[in-house]
């Protein structure tokens, strides 16, 4: 008995599991700048110590845009224009304005060809 | 002096044309479907992050996904798909890298939509495929919104469905491109 309530509970436990919240992690600190020159020099490296994890990147606004779905993807300057640090924020009713610095806090889900990407950011500063 | 400054103006005039003809978009969106017929729930998922870029002149298209920015309805289903069929520590990225092979008929400065064929390797669970599909290409203004959908079979890319779980997730996926590119 004990075990089938054991293991409907862990069921129901991990039916439910809820989605994760950077907010929850302590998060490693960088400047943007910093985390492209580091993705730059040796990818996979970056990606042992930075992929899933999560990170707080400070840096100021080269740019926004809008997916199709009204959420936003915050670009970073990083003084280098072929590596921007770029997060797609969680929530929809937050856009920073260009030019503005910012403290942005998300999981790192590796690097392309359009930069280093942070998801399911948030704006903590 | 006056050769040199004549120079930098067709060097500049030829990189501005160069630069004039890519399009691009960082948020892209790739959704897929991988639902078994008789399953009681849907095994699908989105992900808005997508990188894409086309070459208005050469058709040369390039798709490009992060697979941890994948949004599942249950954070349990993302766990399996990230641990256990992508294996996304190991292979973080997907890819489609070609060609809009008839990509001349496309009138860029008209606006309208176009049936193109997209021919090119596709790079998923770090196994590369020759793929060949139909899609669209709508031009409005200076944007391109760029559409597909195809299927793929798992075990192709080296992924197999446990006999566990045939009855939720199916042996294919259908796979549906939809992003918005603009001119750069």
């Amino acid at each position: 008995m004990v075990a089938i309530l054991i293991g409907v509970g862990t069921g129901i436990y991990l039916w439910t599991l809820p989605e994760k919240k950077v907010e929850n992690s302590v998060g490693m600190d960088i400047s943007a700048a910093a985390l492209a020159k580091e993705y730059a020099a040796n990818e996979a490296a970056a990606n042992t110590k930075y992929l899933n994890k999560a990170i707080k990147v400070t840096g100021v606004v080269k740019e926004t845009e809008k997916n199709s779905e009204g959420g936003i993807m915050v670009i970073l300057d990083t003084g280098d224009p072929m590596a921007d640090v770029q997060c797609a924020l969680r929530d929809k009713n937050v856009s920073p304005a260009v030019g503005q610095s910012v403290v942005i806090k998300g999981f790192c889900s590796g690097s392309g060809i359009t930069g280093v990407s942070l998801t399911a950011c948030v704006i903590s500063n | 002096m006056k050769k040199l400054i004549l120079t930098s103006c067709f060097l500049l005039a030829g990189a501005t044309s160069i630069f004039a003809q890519k399009y691009m978009t960082r948020t892209g969106k790739i959704s897929f479907s991988a639902t078994a017929p008789k399953s009681p729930e849907k095994i699908e998922a989105v992900n808005n992050e997508v990188a894409n870029i086309l070459d208005a002149k050469t058709g040369d298209i390039v798709f490009q996904v992060l697979i941890k920015s994948f949004k599942f309805e249950r954070e349990l289903m993302k766990e399996h798909f990230d641990e256990n069929y992508m294996e996304s520590d190991k292979f973080p990225k997907s890819e489609f890298k070609g060609n809009v092979t008839d990509i001349a008929q496309v009138n860029f400065a008209k606006d309208g939509t176009y049936n193109v064929k997209v021919s090119g390797k596709l790079t998923m669970h770090g196994v590369t495929k020759d793929v060949a599909v139909p899609g669209t290409l709508t031009v409005s203004g200076k944007n391109v919104s760029a559409k597909a959908k195809f299927v793929v079979v798992l075990k192709d890319y080296g992924i197999t469905v446990p006999a566990l779980v045939a009855d939720k997730l199916s042996k294919e996926a259908t796979i549906a491109l939809e992003s918005t590119l603009t001119q750069k």
